[in-house]
């Protein structure tokens, strides 16, 4: 009985985890997003100094950078937070253009590696503590 | 036993995981010196978060599933990619500065030092940037 019960739960957990995998977000897909997909934060100011604090707030956090780049969209910043005992990790994408002169928006979107999973970083953490690091260069800047 | 063991396996995911968002430190933006991008290359950055260590979390949360399904999430996990540029900062002196930032070559850039890669702002008011750039500090 214990037998056919262990079969049946290992069973189960394959077809979870095909599911749940079958929705996998990596740097490819969350590149492809549309660029204004996210949550946008405001900034004003010169657009160069705001682009650089965005960069250098991502860099500040414990998630890892994996590529940057110049588009039509505007400043790209690719990056992952690691697999934790919680989590799959996630997969994230911010993209700073200018608005409008001295007008500057970052569009912070993110998402689990595994779209069904519960806990990990979501994309509103991920804008709050860029914002907060944004926030504070730009406090202190005499640039 | 079983629950010693499944406490060491508790013990060992939360050794390896870094579970909530954090800032590293206090954050640094200091000017380091202005200058001329003098060329521009990109660049394979040495790994910050390899395979084998997702695999190796799958494998202690999930057994042999967990291993399989964290080594197909992702393909290109230690490989993050960067830019080296030259920045000229008067005739003759070069400086190497390796940066996620993207400017081109010919850019007047400010370089500004942080809590990692230096990041390179550029300046677009002419009266900004020196003719032959210069250190700041």
């Amino acid at each position: 009985m214990d037998v056919h019960l262990n079969k049946y739960a290992n069973h189960l957990l394959l077809v979870v985890l095909v599911y749940a995998l079958s929705g996998c977000s990596n740097l490819e897909s969350i590149s492809q997003a549309p660029p204004e997909k996210g949550i946008p934060l405001y900034f004003s100011g010169d657009h160069e100094l705001i682009k650089s604090a965005v960069l250098a707030a991502m860099q500040n956090l414990n998630i890892h950078i994996k590529d940057s780049y110049q588009s039509d969209d505007g400043f790209n910043i690719l990056f992952t937070k690691a697999i934790t005992a919680v989590s799959w990790g996630e997969v994230g994408r911010v993209v700073v253009l200018e608005s409008e002169p001295s007008k500057t928006v970052a569009y912070v979107h993110s998402q689990g590696r595994v779209k069904a999973q519960l806990f990990g970083v979501k994309e509103h953490q991920f804008a709050r503590m860029i914002d907060n690091g944004v926030t504070k260069i730009l406090a202190d800047s005499n640039l | 036993m079983k629950c010693h063991l499944i406490l060491g396996i508790a013990a060992i995911l939360g050794a390896c995981s870094d579970i909530v968002l954090q800032e590293k430190q206090s954050i640094v933006f200091e000017r380091l010196f202005v200058g001329i991008v003098n060329s521009k290359e990109s660049i394979v950055l040495a790994p910050s978060e390899s395979k084998s260590d997702r695999v190796l979390i799958g494998f202690l949360a999930l057994g042999p599933i967990g291993a399989i399904a964290t080594a197909n999430t992702e393909g290109e996990f230690s490989r993050p990619s960067a830019s080296r540029y030259k920045i000229t900062l008067e005739a003759n002196k070069d400086r190497e500065v390796v940066s996620y930032s993207s400017v081109d070559v010919g850019d007047c850039v400010e370089v500004i030092s942080t809590t990692s890669l230096e990041v390179l702002r550029v300046i677009v008011d002419p009266h900004g940037c020196p003719e032959k750039g210069g250190l700041i500090l």
